[in-house]
């Protein structure tokens, strides 16, 4: 199943595609044959009620669960081939993580946080200028050098994309960003999303239940009964918006 | 160059800051290794004293190419004989040992066979007692007296009291109600020896007054009687072999220190010697029996400090598995990261390095306390050990002990960082 290619060539690669994927807990199936492709600059929704599976897809799409079957294959190579270090060097550098609850380390400031992920890799270079142009980029000003108990769950999530982004990856993957903020902070995580889709490349793939966010994507997969369903938009209009 | 250097520093900051996290949360089950350590420092300190003092009193006069023999009856290396006879090494022995490939220098302590009497002026009060005399050469006190050089027959015949004798003189003298006299007051104290050449019941009895004074104390020497420069007795035995009734030989041989011009002879002279019949004793058996001594003090030890070492682990594993689980949050966190399975596992393990480097410090500084403690207290409770001068470490011991302790902790905090490594973010977060 080819997902979100706009104006591309239908026989380039994918950035990243799912085949075959099977996943289950026991003997109950979570994951049944899934299969699906993210392109760069687009953002992918996945839907399904709570306990289908979704966050089990996202964490084998990262490489921290290993599915029973199938293929996560990122620029033409099967990242389930590879052993650990590469795998994390895989989430380090190339993927970017946003959660429900923001997750961030609670005995760290918000700057700690965000410098964490590039600390992780000794090549990482002019950390300080990175993080101050994030800073300015997402508006943390502020709250550089407060804990995360001090921050309103819009800040913290702001934070989370933050340390999601320092390492400029190629994906983020968002277990439920939404979930826990308010209208107005839900907006503007959402908008960010735009944003780095489109100033950055980026793709982004939502775990999500939230309408708003479905109607954001560019691509949409319902999870039902372990299997994933893609899920054509009841209109033609949001196409046409990201078409330029 | 520089960015890396950065890296470590960062990283390093990042693990100091758990560490001092986790010190307390560590401290109560670690207190094992402490204990473990402090006993480490006590045990290596008593054992090295243990043997000095082993050493100290056996090899005090005794070279490594020396061998003592004795009388076959005698004790080990004692010449105490309290009532009965002592015994002794007949003059044609010592001659057929002379005689011996390899053998050099003889000293020897003899025993002057005539009867002599102690006479002293004390309090007002004369007192007259019989007493053993002994003859060493001035050589024998080499290492334990200083003057060892002036312990030669002069108008005054230096006299050596060996501390048993003092303790019996001074039961003497409670018995007759005379006060203790103890080393200072009697240094340089003037004696009269009387000595008589024929046996005591012979009819015809000469006697001689010699002049005498208190030269020194010593420990060292197991002897029954006063001791004096050998050569006063041999000279003295020549000089009055004619008189009537005079015993004869005038002395005899009670102890001797064969010197062996090369030690590699030393065995086969060692067995030469014990074929004639007497007792044999040189620094290598002796260490021989001291390093079986040893072996059992530290079989026991090593028991001791194995049991320790298990409940230490067990207990240092149980708080790093909590630890584990305290933190399970962070470590499935860098694992979403980026932090690889290796990674989370060595950084773990640092941290318990640390830690355990701390704690081993710690442990040291006790164990070097329970020295200073025991040193004061140890000759109160076990007075036998009196002699026995426990060292405190100078901190040879400080890396043994720091290194231990980091390697127990690394060791044992192992496993719970392969735990650790495997904590998955989307269980922690599902629950
Ligand atoms: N470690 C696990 N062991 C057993 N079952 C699990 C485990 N993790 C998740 N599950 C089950 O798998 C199903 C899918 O979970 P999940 O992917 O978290 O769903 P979603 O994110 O869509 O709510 C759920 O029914 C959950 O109970
Ligand atoms: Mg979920």
């Amino acid at each position: 199943m080819r997902g979100a290619g706009r104006g591309k060539a239908v026989d380039e690669p994918a950035l990243l595609s799912i085949e075959g994927v099977s996943a289950s807990f026991g003997k109950r199936r979570i994951l049944d044959d899934v299969s699906f492709t993210v392109e760069p600059s687009s953002i992918v929704a996945v839907t399904g009620r709570s306990g289908a599976g979704k966050t089990t897809l996202l964490g084998i799409i990262s490489g921290l669960m290993k599915p029973d079957g199938g293929r996560v294959v990122y620029k033409g190579q099967n990242i389930l081939k590879w052993g650990d270090f590469k795998r994390s060097r895989f989430r380090n550098r190339e993927i970017g993580f946003v959660f429900q609850f923001f997750n961030l380390l609670p005995d760290m400031t918000s700057y700690q946080n965000i410098f964490y992920p590039a600390i992780i890799s000794p090549r990482s270079r002019n950390l300080k200028e990175k993080v101050d142009y994030l800073v300015g980029y997402l508006g943390l000003e502020k709250i550089l050098h407060q804990y995360p108990a001090t921050l309103s769950g819009g800040e913290r999530q702001r934070v989370a994309v933050a340390r999601a982004i320092i390492n400029n990856p190629r994906i983020i993957l968002a277990d439920e960003p939404t979930g826990n903020l308010d209208e107005r902070s839900a907006n503007d995580i959402l908008s960010l999303f735009k944003k780095l889709r489109d100033e950055n490349g980026m793709a982004i793939v939502i775990a999500t239940h939230d309408s708003r966010t479905v109607a954001s994507a560019d691509v949409h997969f319902n999870i039902d009964d372990a299997r994933l369903q893609r899920i054509e938009p009841p209109e033609r209009r949001k196409k046409s918006r990201r078409g330029r | 160059m520089k960015a890396f250097l950065i890296y470590i520093g960062r990283n390093l900051y990042f693990s100091l800051r758990e560490v001092v996290r986790n010190i307390l949360r560590s401290l109560l089950s670690s207190f094992g290794i402490i204990f473990l350590i402090a006993f480490l420092v006590l045990y290596l300190s008593l054992r090295q004293s243990i043997k000095e003092y082993i050493g100290g009193t056996l090899f005090g006069t005794l070279d490594i190419n020396e061998i003592v023999v004795s009388p076959p009856a005698s004790g080990a290396g004692a010449l105490v004989s309290i009532g009965g006879r002592t015994e002794k090494i007949a003059p044609d022995r010592v001659r057929r040992i002379r005689a011996i490939n390899g053998v050099g220098e003889i000293n020897s302590i003899i025993r002057m066979e005539y009867p002599a009497k102690v006479k002293l002026e004390m309090f007002g009060r004369s007192v007259r007692e019989y007493m053993p005399v002994y003859g060493i050469s001035p050589a024998f006190l080499r290492k334990s007296e200083k003057r060892w050089r002036q312990f030669v027959p002069g108008d005054e015949i230096p006299v050596i009291v060996p501390k048993f004798v003092l303790d019996v003189f001074n039961n003497l003298a409670a018995a007759r109600g005379l006060p203790q006299l103890g080393e200072k007051a009697l240094w340089g104290f003037p004696m009269e020896l009387v000595i008589e050449t024929a046996a005591r019941g012979a009819p015809e009895r000469k006697k001689y007054d010699q002049p005498a004074r208190v030269f020194g104390f010593s420990a060292e020497l197991p002897l029954t009687g006063l001791v004096v420069p050998s050569d006063f007795i041999t000279k003295f035995a020549a000089a009055h072999a004619g008189d009537p009734g005079a015993i004869r030989p005038g002395f005899s041989y009670a102890q001797l220190v064969v010197t062996v011009k090369d030690v590699k002879d030393l065995p086969v002279i060692s067995k030469n010697i014990q074929s004639l019949g007497l007792k044999v004793e040189s620094q290598q058996e002796i260490a021989a029996k001291t390093n079986k001594a040893l072996a059992v003090i530290d079989g026991s030890s090593l028991v001791i400090m194995g049991i320790f070492l298990f409940l230490t682990v067990i207990a240092i594993f149980n708080s790093y598995l909590t630890i584990v689980y305290n933190r399970s949050y962070t470590f499935s966190l860098q694992r979403v990261i980026g932090v690889s399975k290796v990674r989370i596992i060595l950084t773990f393990v640092f941290e318990a390095a640390l830690i355990g480097a701390l704690f081993g410090l710690i442990g040291y500084y006790i164990g070097v306390m329970a020295i200073g403690y025991l040193k004061h207290n140890m000759p109160h409770w076990v007075p036998v050990l009196k002699g026995l001068t426990l060292s405190r470490d100078s901190g040879g011991l400080l890396p043994l002990a720091v290194g231990l302790s980091a390697l127990l902790s690394s060791v044992s905090a192992f496993i719970p960082a392969v735990f650790a490594s495997n904590m998955n973010l989307f269980r922690a977060v599902q629950k």
